[in-house]
């Protein structure tokens, strides 16, 4: 799958979209005034990640970012950067600021997650 | 996309731009065929000729004026330009103010900042919250130095129409030349200049079923209506947009036209109720205001704001409906409508607008698909955003 149809394909079947468990890891950034905000939460377990959940308010670009990193997260302990995340859904440069934002709620997760 | 049943394309964008008419089509064919310069004496310039008399014919009746008031040019954008910036510098040794609104179209409101670095003064006048300006501000707005005024008839993000005719009389007390963009209301409300003190008015074919990059000025046939060219290089047009004529865009526009004479009005009452019907599912929805005048506005355009989703992702919900959003959320600096703006929307519901428009081949179920599109779209944008709105204001 080329990095185009990705982002369809996870525009089109978003699965981990949803509201935090209670008393799972948090991590959010952003603003819904500034219109990208975006909110992970995380289910962990002695045997490690279990679920990965997330609010996004934004544009497709935002959503199709906190899709990936999702299931990303589940399948492998390198979610990458904004940086990384830019090329493999072939976003245009413009969309750099907007996955800073899904960055800094991924890694306000992973800060809440680490012991 | 996001999960949705996925529908048929349908195109709800009439506002931006409208599909060439099959009859514009064969008619512009025709005219390619007569290559001749319109402006040469031969036998191929008179062909030419021909079809921009019969155009220029075609459109005067159209706006009920005589043909010579008519000064072609690539569309309405320069027809507004040449207006104010024509106008404004001819009037110049008789003052330097200027009356618009905030609302208008960028090609009205960047001519007028233009016009602000020349050293003019520029009165901007904030709409009422539907979008229209009283004739109370305006005239407390005129001043003695007071050389043009202009105004939209109709606007183009949310349809509001302005009361010309009471604008026009306020006007007509000074000694003023308003000028009106009519790009959006000429196809669609009837429009007739020369039955008003409309001074200038300004159209384009490719928002009544014409092509792209044809316009005009109407010119009213006074004495002191008269404007500065913009270009230079040739005598066409009387020295006032001079260059050659493209024959086959101004056949065409006023083919456009033609249809727009015979049509109109059952255009307008088969969108105005497809419109109203449209704007009452759309509204039904909770957290779903209109913008602009429920009653006072072109009922084919439908421009609403929604709480608790991002314009930007709710257009790309509605895919493959063609919308506009007034949102431009890709990065941090978010460019809200500035017209949503200027109205007293805040920035979150400027950003979360849509604009829906409606035009001739618009159907009962475009409306009904678009309808039920926009509730299960915007019910699963906030399904996705949850409370962010409360935890991330």
């Amino acid at each position: 799958m080329n990095p185009a149809e990705l982002r369809t394909s996870l525009l089109e079947a978003p699965r981990h979209y949803g509201s935090a468990i209670p008393g799972t890891f948090t991590g959010a950034s952003g603003s819904v005034a500034r219109a990208c905000a975006v909110q992970f939460s995380a289910t962990v377990g002695a045997d490690g990640l279990r679920d990965i959940r997330y609010l996004v308010f934004g544009g497709p670009d935002a959503i199709a970012a906190c899709e990936y990193v999702a299931r990303r997260a589940l399948e492998t302990t390198a979610v990458g950067s904004a940086q990384d995340w830019l090329e493999a859904l072939a976003l245009s440069r413009d969309a750099l600021s907007t996955l800073l934002v899904v960055e800094d709620a991924w890694r306000a997760l992973v800060a809440a997650a680490t012991p | 996309m996001f999960g949705l049943a996925p529908v048929d394309a349908i195109y709800m964008d009439y506002a931006a731009t409208t599909p060439v008419a099959p009859e514009v089509m064969a008619t512009m064919q025709a005219a390619l065929a007569d290559f001749g310069n319109p402006s040469s004496s031969h036998a191929w310039g008179a062909q030419a000729d021909a079809h921009v008399e019969a155009a220029a014919a075609a459109l005067g009746a159209a706006l009920g004026v005589a043909s010579d008031t008519l000064v072609w040019t690539s569309g309405a954008t320069e027809s507004d330009n040449l207006a104010i910036m024509g106008a404004a510098r001819y009037r110049a040794a008789r003052g330097k103010h200027v009356i618009t609104s905030r609302t208008e179209h960028k090609a009205v409101i960047d001519a007028c900042k233009q016009l602000e670095r020349e050293g003019f003064e520029v009165t901007w006048l904030t709409p009422e919250a539907d979008g229209r300006v009283t004739p109370g501000a305006l005239a407390a707005a005129l001043r003695d130095d007071t050389v043009l005024v202009s105004l939209m008839w109709v606007n183009n993000e949310i349809g509001t129409i302005n009361d010309i005719p009471a604008l026009a009389a306020v006007v007509a007390e000074h000694d003023a030349l308003f000028h009106v963009d009519a790009a959006q209301a000429f196809g669609k409300v009837p429009v007739a200049p020369a039955e008003l003190a409309i001074d200038l008015m300004s159209v384009t074919a490719h928002k009544c079923y014409g092509p792209k990059g044809i316009g005009a000025l109407y010119v009213a046939p006074r004495h002191g209506v008269q404007f500065e060219p913009l270009l230079f290089g040739g005598g066409q047009q009387g020295g006032r947009r001079p260059g050659t004529l493209p024959v086959h865009q101004i056949a065409g526009f006023g083919r456009a036209a033609a249809l727009v004479s015979e049509q109109l009005e059952a255009d307008r009452v088969r969108l105005d109720a497809l419109g109203r019907d449209l704007a009452a599912r759309v509204l039904a929805v909770p957290g779903v205001v209109l913008n602009g005048s429920a009653t006072e506005r072109l009922q084919s355009i439908v421009n609403v704001s929604i709480e608790g989703v991002a314009g930007e992702a709710l257009v790309a919900a509605m895919q493959p409906i063609a919308l506009a959003t007034g949102s431009a959320c890709n990065s941090r600096d978010v460019a809200p409508s500035f017209v949503l703006r200027a109205l007293g929307r805040d920035d979150v519901l400027a950003g979360a607008s849509l604009r829906f428009s409606l035009g001739r081949s618009s159907t009962p179920e475009d409306v009904d698909t678009a309808a039920t599109r926009f509730e299960a779209a915007v019910t699963r944008l906030r399904d996705m955003a949850g409370d962010l709105a409360r935890v991330l204001p």
